[in-house]
């Protein structure tokens, strides 16, 4: 293996593709909370200042992460799934009850300044490393269900209850998602893939049927007109928003949903607010740049300078891709409500530094790819299927 | 297809089961899975993007016009209710400023103090507003709308905690009862509920404006530059009667006393000028409050001057009267044996209320002979008789402004039986709105042209701009000239000499017909016993009409026939009018002493009112009726009187004061006489009210202005 050359470039179109998507965050976020902090919090810019700062940082972590040789998370991948058991347990201790444990908790542990920090999101980047090496370190026996696919399910199991014990019901399934995602580009039987997803629906329906806000959310999905004032009232209030922005939006900070009608409009709801300012146009846009971070993540996995890469871009790819799907799906009426955030653009910070710092990894692959793929960029370059024909004869 | 030059792979993945594809071909190769992946990524992609296609093109106009709602707040903009006023244009309805209390529960700090303060002045039950308040969420609740100034102060001195005051308009009638029927009333936010107030409702309510806030959820208003939406409120129109508010409350006191006088169940009065047929007064007592119209029973709401139908009786027999003199069958003259009372048909006796041999015409009417009558319409035949029915208007809607107008019911002679000429010649088997009868008698009194009745006379928009002004307008010809004057001729005679004798005033021309109708009893069929309807129905002067009076009286006790109850009635209403300044009627001003006949010599002497009279001819006239004139002052005319209105002996002196340029004081004296006076003397004068003189005001530039009361 070689090292890349000094100055080697990352993947200039996945950094500007990130750089636009925070870009829009930002503006959203001040459109989107004015109405709100400027009652509250005594200032329109108040979430704005906040949210540019979080920017900086997020962006220096990113550059951060850019530097870091993503190699050695191969070696550290271990300690580093013990220290995202440990966060979980923590979290779970009962000194503090209720669901914002988490948000109390860790915030001991670690702080970015005024940024809170939530460990999910901390062992969302954790998981994906851990499992990127165990796929590289069982590739010989990954079709062999007893040696292969379940220690590695059971590792999986095992960070979906700690994540449903907080509750994070929705995070628990992200994550769970984003490691089918890995074992199925690992090389797990996709009959052993389809034997779990069954033998976890019973799994699934329990845990819906044991909190009672996750059965209200799901009733409330199958039957939205029951209870628009109440249960219903978020999403009734998303289609609105959305709906009302028809096909050129009401225009950029002319939105009225944010005036108090649209609860976290700044945060978890914030595509309903681009919706209805930006209208079909811009929601399209948004939708595409994150199939546009697949497109780069699923190159910069195909020309990744050895597997370990290849598994972990295609995990963060995933990550990405999945919260943004996840969240718009939820704003729009297609799943239950689960609080996730839209990646790069929601108001909060530990979302955006966790997701800057993924893609600071995925750039950071980027620049080990071989020259051919960079010669790519401008020119033709060998295709993934090159490669593998070269590599069969 | 394009192949590629082969070269040694320098680094990158060693990608796994590479082999194990040569021996499994089941087993996806890793690049394939990715491809599926990113296929996955591009189904979610479209899924996603088609949801939005759903949710803001198909149904985005939808969900806008959901949003448009909810971010707007309209805030209406109150219109100003038209007026009503009478045909002098004196307010019979308008508003006025009313204050309303409502909570705001959550601010109440003693909710005792304000359920006993509402129970104890607005007689709110607490029981009914304790709920109210106590209802969780609830941000408004009317404590009592529109109080008294009295109760506003009252409640004002307690400040308690969460009760506001809101501006209102309350509606007011001015003249209170006077014309309930006709104006009607309104409900508590102003809605016309009966009468005009009703059917007028909409042109007298305007257009409220509207001014549109964008909001937040919490309902706190603000404008947003590009779009302030406002709307100036259009304030109603105001009607113009042709009411006459004096003339109506003349006769409503005088429909009062003689309902309340005759115990009569309930009783109706219409006055109407028969050139234009407009309604000068239309009365019905019982009547209502329109302030508290709830308070009174909803038969008494029930304008029956044109709601109700009766049975004419021998009112009508001026239809064929009019057929028989316009079809030249009769002359007033010829004679006709009334068969000494009664004459039977199809085996029912009709009878007449007493006996008569040979009548001619005249008297046959004059007398109110129902042998005669249907003699007379036995001549005419039924479908004349029916064709002059209709051409007096009798079973069609007058068409007059007024809601809920029934048409009445006249028959074809199709539907006639043996015995339906001679009732309908009499009245009976028919029935017709009092509005008419009177309608029709305004015809027989226009020359025999049947005009359109109006009670609206003008419709004015909120800036005073005419909009409306009623033309009249002649229906149809009923009869030729001739033969309405013939008829009225006649008419005369009945007042002169016949049944409608107590209708008679000196002096003065009146034409009339008395009616006397046997109420029929719609559950047992037939007539009720000792149930009927008197009415008299005439007008003046008869040789150039310019009222008609219509009076009817549903079941008096005792005294029943429409010469004896309704008749009088008619005689103090016209009386009354004609000495009202407002009078359409020009009345000769009879001699001062009228009274009293100057050839006798009666053993006193009433001494007139010669106030206002040229001193000269005050002193002739005292010296003609035998009384001594002492004078003081070098004025015109008699500006005080010594004794006034007292009987005196013959040769008595009476004391009169002439200042100079003094207005006479004309108090006590009945104002139209009080008018002619100032009038002749050429004193510019303004007056109010009706009936005698009250008070007396001197205006700047000489002018008097009188103020009557009744």
């Amino acid at each position: 293996m070689n090292r890349p050359s000094d100055g080697t470039m990352p993947d200039l179109p996945l950094l500007i593709i990130t750089l636009i998507l925070v870009g829009i965050g930002t503006v959203m976020v001040y459109s989107s909370s004015v109405a709100v902090a400027a009652r509250e919090f005594g200032g329109a810019e108040f979430f704005l200042k906040r949210q540019i700062a979080r920017a900086v940082i997020a962006v220096i972590i990113m550059t951060l992460f850019l530097m870091f040789d993503y190699r050695l998370y191969q070696q550290m991948a271990k300690v580093l799934f013990a220290v995202c058991l440990g966060l979980l347990l923590i979290v779970l201790l009962p000194q503090v009850g209720g669901r914002v444990v988490a948000e109390t908790n860790v915030r001991r542990w670690l702080s970015f300044g005024s940024l809170t920090f939530q460990p999910v999101e901390f062992v969302k980047i954790g998981l994906i490393i851990y499992l990127a090496a165990a796929l590289v370190r069982k590739r010989e026996v990954i079709t062999s269900f007893t040696q292969g696919y379940l220690p590695l399910l059971l590792v999986v199991a095992i960070t979906f209850t700690l994540i449903v014990s907080q509750p994070a019901f929705g995070y628990a399934l992200l994550i769970g998602m984003i490691s089918m995602v890995m074992l199925f580009v690992g090389g797990v039987k996709i009959s052993h893939l389809v034997l779990t997803a069954i033998s976890a629906l019973p799994f699934l329906y329990l845990i819906v049927l044991r909190a009672d806000y996750r059965l209200q959310r799901v009733l409330t999905f199958l039957n939205p007109e029951s209870d628009p004032l109440d249960k219903g009232y978020q999403l009734h209030q998303s289609l609105i928003a959305i709906g009302s922005g028809q096909i050129m939006g009401v225009g950029l900070g002319q939105g009225r949903q944010k005036f108090g009608f649209l609860p976290e409009a700044s945060t978890d709801f914030i595509f309903s607010i681009i919706g209805e300012e930006t209208g079909f146009i811009g929601a399209v846009i948004v939708i595409s740049l994150f199939l546009a971070i697949v497109w780069r993540g699923v190159q910069i996995a195909r020309h990744a300078s050895d597997l370990f890469g290849f598994y972990l871009a295609i995990g963060i790819t995933a990550m990405i891709f999945l919260s943004a799907c996840i969240n718009m799906a939820m704003v729009t009426g297609l799943i239950p409500i689960t609080g996730l955030p839209l990646p790069f653009i929601s108001y909060g910070g530990s979302s955006l530094v966790f997701t800057l710092g993924a893609v600071g990894i995925l750039l950071n692959i980027s620049r080990y790819a071989s020259p051919e793929r960079k010669k790519g960029l401008v020119t033709k370059h060998p295709s993934f299927m090159d490669k593998m024909r070269y590599a069969q004869n | 297809m394009r192949t590629h030059r082969p070269r040694p792979m320098t680094n990158g993945a060693t990608f796994p089961h590479r082999r194990s594809q040569r021996h499994d071909p089941a087993i996806m190769p890793a690049q394939i899975r990715v491809r599926v992946l990113f296929l996955a990524a591009f189904c979610l992609w479209l899924v996603l993007v088609s949801r939005l296609v759903k949710i803001q093109v198909i149904d985005g106009e939808n969900y806008r016009r959901i949003a448009m709602s909810q971010h707007q707040t309209i805030l209406e903009l109150p219109s100003e209710r038209g007026a009503i006023y009478d045909s002098k244009l004196n307010p019979m309805a308008l508003n006025m400023p009313a204050t309303s209390y409502y909570a705001v529960p959550e601010e109440i700090t003693d909710t005792t103090g304000v359920l006993q303060a509402f129970q104890r002045w607005c007689d709110r039950d607490p029981q009914d507003l304790y709920p109210r308040l106590a209802k969780p969420g609830v941000q408004f609740v009317w404590l009592s709308r529109k109080v008294s100034p009295t109760v506003e102060a009252r409640i004002d001195s307690l400040h308690l905690a969460g009760v506001y005051k809101f501006e209102e308009r309350s509606r007011r009638y001015p003249f209170h009862r006077l014309a309930s029927h006709v104006v009607g009333f309104t409900g508590v936010d102003n809605q016309g509920l009966s009468g005009l107030e009703s059917k007028y409702n909409d042109l007298l309510s305007g257009k409220a404006g509207k001014a549109v806030f964008q909001r937040d959820v919490h309902g706190k208003g603000f404008f947003l530059t590009n779009n302030p939406f406002y709307q100036q409120p259009q304030d109603g129109s105001s009607l113009i009667l042709t009411l006459d508010t004096t003339i109506q409350s003349i006769v409503e006191t005088e429909l009062r006393t003689a309902v309340e006088r005759t115990n009569a169940h309930h009783g109706m009065v219409l006055v109407m000028d028969p050139r234009t047929s407009d309604v000068l007064a239309m009365a019905n007592y019982p009547d209502f409050d329109p302030h508290a119209a709830t308070d009174t029973p909803l038969e008494y709401h029930r304008n029956r001057c044109v709601t109700d139908q009766i049975e004419p009786g021998s009112t009508y027999k001026i239809v064929a009267a009019t057929a028989a003199l316009e079809e030249g069958l009769f002359t007033p003259e010829d004679s006709l044996f009334c068969e000494m009372g009664y004459i039977t048909i199809s085996d029912r006796k009709i009878r007449d209320t007493k006996p008569h041999g040979w009548l001619s015409f005249r008297q046959i009417l004059e007398k109110s002979s129902n042998v005669g009558v249907i003699k007379i319409a036995q001549q005419l035949q039924s479908d004349r008789l029916y064709e002059y029915s209709r051409a007096y208007g009798f079973g069609a809607l007058t068409g007059i402004e007024l809601p809920s107008e029934v048409k009445g019911l006249v028959r074809s002679p199709r539907e006639w039986s043996m015995f339906s000429l001679a009732s309908v010649s009499i009245g009976q088997e028919l029935s017709v709105t009092p509005l008419q009868l009177a309608n029709a008698f305004c015809a027989l009194a226009n020359g025999g042209l049947l005009m359109e009745p109006h009670i609206i006379k003008e419709i004015r928009d909120d800036q005073g701009n005419v909009v409306y002004q009623r033309q009249p307008k002649v229906i149809r010809q009923v009869a030729s000239f001739e033969t309405v004057r013939t008829l009225s001729d006649i008419l005369v005679g009945v007042v002169e000499r016949g049944t409608g004798k107590k209708a008679h005033i000196p002096g003065i021309l009146i034409a009339g017909k008395t009616g006397t109708a046997q109420k029929s009893d719609p559950i047992q069929g037939g007539y009720k016993p000792n149930a009927y309807v008197a009415s008299f129905a005439g007008f003046l002067p008869a040789d150039d009409p310019k009222l008609v009076v219509l009076v009817i009286l549903d079941e008096p006790k005792g005294l029943y026939y429409g010469g004896d109850v309704a008749a009088p009635v008619f005689k103090t209403i016209v009386t009354k009018i004609l000495h009202t300044p407002s009078c359409p009627v020009p009345v000769v001003e009879p001699p001062p002493m009228a009274e009293t006949a100057p050839s006798q010599v009666p053993e006193s002497i009433n001494v007139p009112d010669l106030r206002g009279l040229p001193i000269q001819q005050a002193t002739q006239h005292l010296q003609q009726l035998g009384l001594t004139a002492q004078v003081t002052g070098d004025g015109l005319w008699v500006t005080h009187q010594t004794p006034l209105q007292k009987r005196v002996e013959p040769g008595a002196t009476v004391a009169l004061t002439a200042e100079v340029d003094r207005v006479p004081d004309l108090r006590r004296m009945p104002l139209r006489l009080a008018l002619s006076r100032l009038h002749q003397a050429k004193i510019p004068v303004q007056v109010k009210g009706s009936g005698l003189v009250h008070q007396q005001k001197q205006l700047t530039g000489g002018g008097c202005l009188l103020i009557g009361s009744l």
